[in-house]
């Protein structure tokens, strides 16, 4: 008897513990599934090919896009001060959410969408939502949902608005096309989300619509123009030609910058400040007038203002490159970003690569480095979920020697990122990455002259190529996913 | 049979209230040369990862293989002071096998991360 309640005591602790165990590591999973949480629905993820056989819509890009063209002349009012135009976006295919919308097996399919304007705000997420309508018609909505900045409030969000759809007009829109008295139909939306990260589609199941109409005056819209989508503080100049002095301006900006920090680290008065900067010894106080010097000399900015480079100098994807790389020669300390990386990126370097690297002037050297870095930067931001081996990494791939050919030319460029291959296999099917990132590589060399084949930016360009097919992805990953390692059915394919 | 479920229980409490779980990088120093070791190194969320690296040093008295989960093994022998690493973008897990293969006595300081 005894032994029996013991043996039974026994048990009856090693269930409790079995359970804590399993309690206490669930974290992660509970907070991912109040992440996902969806009133009435469950979100499934699907492929491309899954939506474009439901749907019938073969280009996802197109059907988004040609209603925005048609119905608002491209431009959509973000808020009071600034305009995206709605053609310019990107849409992420690699993680695609569908939902059952009801029992009888309506369904939506979400989008995160990213718009190309650099001077994006970073708590602004979109997404684009398909679903039919009452017509059975799909139909294409574009929520813009602004994260919550209050850490004491509970919502992930602190707003969400429909800024888009496909068969009527967003209230800030109505009426551009002339001013006068008109009706103005405005739609009040009830959102059910509160709480969710994300994953909501922000279909009919949760959110409830009020029409209002009322008649208001509507003023002429300003003209649009290029420039409201850049930066004014950069004076983009898209009209083709007419290119200024702007990079020799930038960079003496930088340098002025430069001059400004030693005479503060060593207490000079505006005096010697002056003085300093007229004096030939400010490029042994701070290695850069030199480097400058060659770098325009070397690449003939001053030349040819005009040139992709030109252009490219002054936009601010290489702005930042740009600034980067000389705040690190200013700083030139340990805790820069980019020293940082520096040792990271030095260290796996293969050695024909390090050689090569070795032979290059401190500043192209930095801007090497600042290149890979802006690259990994851009990808993750644009296509985190297939950084190995799928988009993310063609997109890398490309982009880094599109800006390695603009900073350092195209001979150092090919020889730079051909010898970044040179590693010994690290796996069977590792050849297959290797093949894949060397034609990446050669068609991202070719889209330097971003400008004058016709983007507004270098990311654009990029983009369109990997929408085009121009540029190539493995197959049959390890896992099944859009991200892992190459297996023994990988093919390289086309990205359309 | 008491003993062991308390043990059990205490273990159960440690393992599962380790918050290093998620973790990309560690030290450890490896003295025991008579079982394989298996370690996995999980990224960050919202952190920006280039590389993983592994760097072990040390001596032993024949050959260990260090291998990464589906990547071929690396064999280290002897007297030991190398440094591995490549291209990593935060996709994945790493996992790390500690084999002693050959090798029955000696240290290995191995640092690994990401």
């Amino acid at each position: 008897m005894q032994n029996k309640i013991y043996k039974s005591l026994t048990i009856g602790i090693l269930f409790f513990g079995i359970m804590a165990f399993f309690n206490a590591c669930q974290d992660d999973e509970i907070q991912q599934n109040n992440q996902q949480e969806h009133i009435g629905a469950n979100p499934n993820q699907v492929s491309l090919d899954f939506f474009k056989s439901t749907t019938k819509i073969q280009n996802i890009d197109t059907f988004a896009k040609q209603g925005l063209n048609q119905t608002q002349n491209g431009y959509l009012a973000r808020n009071s001060n600034t305009a995206y135009e709605l053609s310019d976006f990107y849409i992420d295919t690699d993680v695609i959410n569908q939902y059952i919308l009801n029992d009888q097996g309506d369904l939506s399919f979400s989008f995160k969408i990213h718009f190309l304007d650099d001077n994006y705000i970073p708590e602004e997420n979109y997404n684009l939502v398909i679903q039919k309508d009452i017509n059975d018609q799909w139909t294409a909505s574009i929520y813009l949902l602004i994260e919550n900045t209050d850490t004491n409030s509970d919502d992930y969000f602190s707003s969400i608005e429909r800024i888009y759809h496909s068969n009527d007009l967003p209230a800030g829109v109505l009426g551009r096309s002339g001013s006068g008295f008109t009706l103005m139909c405005g739609d009040t939306y009830t959102f059910n989300c509160q709480g969710c990260t994300g994953a909501c589609d922000l279909c009919s199941i949760c959110v409830s619509v009020t029409v209002t109409c009322e008649m208001i005056y509507i003023s002429e819209p300003e003209e649009h123009n290029n420039n409201s989508l850049t930066d004014p503080s950069f004076n983009y100049n898209g009209g083709g030609g007419g290119g200024s002095s702007n990079t020799a301006d930038y960079l003496d900006d930088l340098k002025d910058e430069c001059i400004a920090d030693i005479a503060s680290e060593l207490g000079l008065s505006a005096e010697e400040t002056d003085c300093l900067s007229d004096n030939s010894s400010f490029s042994e106080a701070c290695g850069l007038s030199n480097d400058i010097s060659n770098y325009l000399a070397d690449n003939q900015i001053s030349s040819n203002p005009n040139g992709g480079l030109g252009f490219l100098m002054n936009s601010p994807e290489t702005e930042e490159i740009a600034t980067a790389v000389v705040n690190a020669i200013c700083d030139n300390n340990e805790s820069n970003s980019l020293i940082l990386f520096e040792q990271d990126y030095k260290s796996r370097m293969s050695v024909s690569e390090k050689q090569i690297f070795e032979s290059m002037s401190r500043f192209n050297q930095l801007g090497y480095l600042a290149n890979a870095q802006k690259a990994t930067w851009k990808s993750e931001e644009l296509f985190p979920n297939s950084l190995r081996n799928g988009k993310g990494d063609a997109f890398r791939h490309a982009y880094w020697n599109a800006l390695n050919v603009i900073l350092l030319g195209d001979n150092l460029a090919e020889s730079l990122a051909t010898a970044h291959e040179d590693q010994p296999p690290t796996y069977t099917y590792s050849y297959k990455e290797t093949q894949m990132d060397l034609f990446n590589n050669e068609v991202g060399r070719s889209k330097h002259s971003w400008f004058s084949d016709g983007f507004s930016s270098l990311t654009n360009s990029i983009l369109n190529s990997i929408t085009n097919g121009e540029l190539r992805y493995l197959s049959h990953l390890q896992g099944g996913g859009s991200s892992g390692l190459a297996t023994y059915q990988s093919q390289l394919i086309p990205t359309n | 049979m008491k003993n062991l479920t308390i043990i059990f229980l205490i273990s159960v409490s440690i393992l599962s209230c380790d918050k290093t779980k998620r973790t990309d990088f560690k030290k450890i120093i490896l003295t025991d040369f008579t079982k394989k070791k298996i370690d996995t190194l999980i990224p960050h969320k919202n952190k920006t990862y280039y590389s993983y690296y592994i760097k072990v040093k040390g001596e032993i008295n024949d050959s260990v293989k260090i291998k990464r989960k589906d990547h071929y093994d690396i064999i280290l022998i002897g007297n030991i002071d190398t440094l591995i690493n490549g291209d990593y973008y935060g996709n994945e897990k790493i996992i790390w096998v500690f084999d002693p293969f050959k090798a029955t006595k000696g240290e290995l300081e191995i640092e690994y991360g990401l």
